[in-house]
């Protein structure tokens, strides 16, 4: 808990100041802040738009996060849900079939589809010692031109001028519940799933052990190896199910374009990274990255700020809660010795060095 | 001209930019720092270099503005994993994705513009014509009338380089530090500031990088104009092992295959497939490398 | 401790949300959620663009603002732009954000957020929708759109590239061959290349044109070198259609001495004595023109406006810049062929959809 405030303050410091920089250019701040937050919360559709934005966010922050946290730096997140959409679009376009087949295939096809390509980085690192970062982060650069070139050729919609693919089936895509999409309720779900196996099964505490310390973890008979296997492509997995509902969403295109997720993986890595050690984190942050995205474009519309004003808001708010989260425990453990030493000081009338 | 001389030309002048980085890199690899911060550097010195020489008509205030800007951000990561001590891995990915929204937005607030700074204002780097390579044919084509980077780099920087790191003593101090901090801790060195020097040299390496991109090779600044060439430099860095010969060979390898990836259209392979050429041959480079080291392992085993 | 700090959370919390509803419903009646605005003598006074892309793209999205900033300027609209930046989970929101603005006129163009359009359209009749580039049209019949005929400014464009390769200009060299150079390779781009090869031939047929794709249009380094290699494939002149990558290409003819041409936007004053003109899509102008008739009351609802060569079309921007590098009579052999063009005795050849 010491943690969570920790990491509002940051949160709340980088608000301010992303206040300064809007009143040093003339903007009026809280004018700024409401608007985001009624633009994206008061009306029935933002916020379905938000929640929305929520769910992809839990998926790749998910996926990050599971990485990140048992020592897989998995940046390959781009790369992984670009094929799950690739998938699920082309099932979607064709498989005609009753929604409660289609649907469950579509993101049972994607989740494989994500996992097998961040496993191909996974066995490179395995059988061959390639550093996975830099193999995820170059498959990132592969698949987006792959999907360029299958939009603007075989898959192209020949009634777009510009590299599309067709739309799927409308069948295919998700229903909503009232204004929320049902990927929202899909990710949550997905998200306890994940909350408890990596909280309260033998493998996730042996996924959690290998993060905090890999040599313990081997020395205490955990299969490094294999637990490195299954982080990756569990990764891989939960950015392929984003991107099957970048494609399935209700509120979404429906159809493979080039650049599809492209901010959206690097969401879910800040995401990821200002969550730090805690799971809930990420739903916080999701919603929060959504509330955030969502409310810029209103207060655009309102205020005039300009929309890459919340780029960097995001961008600071990541430096100062890592910068927060870190040294609170540094400052905190030197001021217990200090005091610690001050006790002993008095008790024993001795410098204590 | 022909287009093969062509390509190694521009190779040549495109490879610089990666070539500084990755030797900045090797500073922070002997010294065990895990520095993937260097595309953010590149990003802000590639920015700052612009800027300062728009707004001043020289090449050299811009050559200043470009190492100071590169010196900005080392210094934040510095402090963040020297004094604060938060993870090298978390920093380096918060400042690179800081950087990206930072200087799109500093360009459209400071030059309202978006996109791109282009302008007769910004002032490049000089272009130098060597009196007698010049006259020679081809190799004259390749090397003579490069921007002034290229030559300090390949003259003075990479020679620099590898001295320092392999034949003075801060380098081996900062290869000590590298292999075991807390044996160089023992001998009363203090490691922090020599993991901090070889962060310093390794910004001022990413300025120069910066620079050399968007004053040398070019003379414009677009958003995310780094496009991952910092990235590429990491990985040659690890495919070398911050040694500063294979640093020069395999960059401006790297900038062969951008060259030839492109003119691979002229026998009909589609552009999306030739513009994945670097990053597939980075995957290949780091196959070979990996299973040289694995023999080389096994081979040790055996003895 | 723990419920301590939670408590404190909840605090925190709490707070925020009062002050966020609060404000929210204090700050209601200044934005007029319907588009009943009191109407001052007829005139559309909200303007928004909605653009899958961003502004600064030295192009498309740039041409339309230029126009909208026209439309602010003269008829004293107030205008916003909504950037996506490609970002497909962005459009729904923006999409939203535009119409409940209220505006009275929405630019769009539509790339992958054509059936939200329709959507939004059709339920907020009172909104005049324009999509630019291509013909889109919700059930109700009610959007305007704007097309244009790239292939016939690309056309115009070949023919100066033949023009120049064929002369004895400074920088022209003898082999005959001219060179384009495309950011992505895609439809819209193949189309003006097409163009751009039937101006050539038109001037001479044997002259070969060398082409490439950067595969991006976001990175001036890689059109640079791509440009590069056209030069020396012996191009003197190349016709960049890369938006911001082609700014690379302006650069790689002023440091190699050769000629370009710009396109999108006028780009003959970035570096002046190498490109020898730019291939305008008019998007501003046409956009500017639309909202004219709006006003004057001459539209058509529902209808598609094609604008041929010319101005609020495409077409070559011929200024000092030109008239530096080109002599007279060139200059006067491509007047002669515009005016073929407009007049229709010159009919390009439209690039098949497939």
């Amino acid at each position: 808990m010491k943690k969570t405030v920790v990491v509002i303050l940051g949160v709340l410091l980088a608000f301010i100041v992303g206040a300064i920089l809007l009143s040093a250019q003339g903007y009026h701040p809280i004018e700024s802040y409401i608007s985001m937050f009624k633009n994206s919360l008061l009306t029935k559709i933002a916020l379905g738009n938000t929640l929305a934005r929520m769910a992809i966010f839990i998926m790749l922050g998910l996926a990050a996060y599971f990485g990140f946290n048992s020592g897989v730096s998995n940046l390959g997140l781009f790369g992984q849900l670009l094929m799950g959409a690739l998938v699920a679009t082309l099932i979607g376009q064709h498989l005609n079939a009753s929604p409660v087949i289609a649907i469950p295939l579509m993101l049972i096809a994607a989740a494989i589809a994500g996992g097998v390509y961040s496993g191909i980085a996974a066995l490179f690192r395995l059988g061959f010692g390639m550093n996975e970062f830099i193999t995820t982060l170059m498959m990132n650069f592969i698949a987006k031109y792959l999907i360029a070139y299958l939009v603007t050729n075989p898959m192209r919609d020949p009634n777009s001028q510009w590299p599309m693919s067709r739309p799927i089936l409308q069948s295919n895509v998700f229903s909503r519940i009232g204004d929320i999409d049902m990927t929202v309720f899909l990710a949550i779900l997905i998200f306890i799933i994940v909350f408890l196996y990596w909280n309260f099964t033998r493998r996730g505490y042996e996924f959690r052990l290998t993060g905090a310390n890999n040599l313990f973890a081997r020395l205490g008979g955990c299969e490094v190896n294999k637990n490195f296997f299954s982080s990756m492509v569990i990764s891989g997995v939960l950015a392929g199910i984003a991107g099957a509902f970048l494609i399935m969403g209700s509120t979404q295109q429906n159809k493979l374009i080039p650049n599809l997720g492209e901010t959206n993986a690097s969401d879910g890595l800040m995401i990821a990274i200002i969550s730090g050690q805690s799971m809930p984190s990420v739903l916080f942050f999701s919603l929060f990255f959504g509330i955030i995205q969502t409310g810029s474009v209103g207060m655009q519309m309102d205020t005039n700020v300009p929309s890459e004003f919340t780029v960097m808001l995001q961008a600071i708010m990541v430096l100062f809660v890592v910068a927060f989260r870190d040294y609170s425990e540094l400052f905190i453990n030197l001021i217990k010795a200090r005091s610690k030493s001050r006790k002993l000081r008095t008790e024993d009338h001795e410098p204590v060095c | 001209m022909n287009l093969f001389v062509e390509i190694l030309r521009s190779s040549l002048a495109s490879a610089i930019p990666v070539l500084l980085v990755a030797l900045g890199g090797a500073y922070s690899f002997h010294a065990n720092v895990f520095n993937i911060a260097m595309e953010g550097m590149m990003l802000t010195s590639a920015f700052t270099a612009v800027a300062i020489s728009y707004a001043t008509g020289s090449w050299v205030w811009g050559l200043v503005g470009g190492i100071a800007g590169s010196l900005v951000i080392t210094l934040i990561f510095s402090f963040f994993i020297l004094k604060l001590k938060t993870g090298e891995f978390i920093t380096g990915i918060a400042l690179n994705l800081f950087t990206t929204g930072a200087t799109t937005y500093l360009l459209r607030q400071i030059f309202n513009v978006k996109g791109a700074l282009i302008s007769p204002k910004i002032v490049p780097l000089p272009r130098i014509d060597i009196p007698l390579i010049k006259d020679i044919p081809v190799l004259g084509t390749i090397l003579s009338g490069q921007n002034i980077l290229v030559y300090i780099s390949l003259i003075i920087v990479v020679p620099l380089v590898f001295y320092q790191i392999y034949r003075s003593r801060m380098g081996l101090r900062l290869r000590a530090t590298g292999f075991d901090s807390r044996a160089v801790d023992s001998v009363g060195i203090k490691s922090d500031p020599i993991k901090f020097q070889s962060l310093l040299i390794c910004g001022l390496l990413c300025g120069l990088g910066g620079t050399a991109l968007s004053l040398g090779y070019m003379s414009l600044f677009t958003e995310n104009m780094a496009a991952g060439r910092g990235w590429i430099a990491l990985a040659i860095i690890i495919l070398t092992q911050g040694q500063p010969i294979g640093i020069l060979l395999l960059s401006i390898l790297f900038g062969v295959f951008e060259g030839v990836g492109l003119s691979l259209q002229n026998v009909g392979i589609p552009s999306q497939f030739t513009a994945m050429l670097p990053y597939i041959s980075t995957i290949v480079a780091l196959f070979i490398f990996s299973r040289q080291q694995k023999k080389k392992k096994s081979l040790a085993a055996d003895l | 401790m723990k419920t301590k700090n939670f408590r404190i959370v909840m605090i925190i919390a709490m707070v925020l949300m009062l002050l966020v509803s609060a404000c929210g419903t204090a700050k209601t009646p200044d934005t007029p959620s319907d588009g009943d605005a009191p109407a001052t003598e007829g005139a559309l006074k909200k303007v928004v663009y909605v653009t899958p892309g961003t502004l600064g793209d030295n192009g498309f999205t740039d041409s339309v603002n230029e126009g909208l900033q026209r439309i602010a300027k003269e008829y004293g609209a107030e205008v916003r732009v909504i950037e996506n930046g490609f970002d497909s989970s962005k459009y729904a929101q923006s999409v939203e954000a535009a119409f409940a603005w209220g505006p009275d006129v929405l630019f769009t163009d539509a790339y992958g957020m054509e059936d939200l359009i329709k959507d939004y359209s059709t339920r907020y009749p009172d909104v005049k929708v324009v999509n630019l580039d291509f013909v889109l049209q919700n059930d109700a019949n009610t959007i305007n759109s704007v097309t244009f005929i790239q292939e016939e400014g690309s056309f115009m464009a070949g023919v100066v590239a033949a023009l120049v390769t064929t002369s004895d200009l400074p920088y022209a060299n003898p082999a005959k061959v001219v060179g384009a150079m495309g950011g992505q390779d895609m439809w819209v781009i193949r189309s003006f290349m097409y163009g751009y090869e039937q101006g050539v031939r038109f001037i001479d047929p044997e002259i070969e044109v060398v082409t490439n794709f950067a595969g991006t249009f976001s990175d001036p380094v890689t059109g640079k070198t791509a440009t590069k290699q056209l030069f020396a494939q012996d191009a003197d002149i190349v016709f960049q259609i890369a938006g911001l990558t082609g700014s690379g290409a302006l650069e790689a003819a002023s440091e190699d001495g050769k000629y370009v041409i710009g396109v999108d936007s006028n780009q003959n004053g970035t570096y002046p004595g190498y490109v020898v003109t730019s291939m305008v899509k008019d998007l501003g102008g046409a956009a500017f023109e639309i909202y004219k008739m709006m006003v004057e009351g001459t539209i058509e609802v529902g209808k598609t406006y094609e604008f041929h060569y010319g101005y609020a079309g495409t077409y070559l921007a011929i200024d000092d810049f030109t008239k530096a590098i080109l002599p007279e009579e060139m200059l006067a052999k491509i007047d002669e062929i515009a005016k073929k063009l407009e007049a229709g005795e010159i009919v390009v050849e439209r690039y098949p959809k497939e």
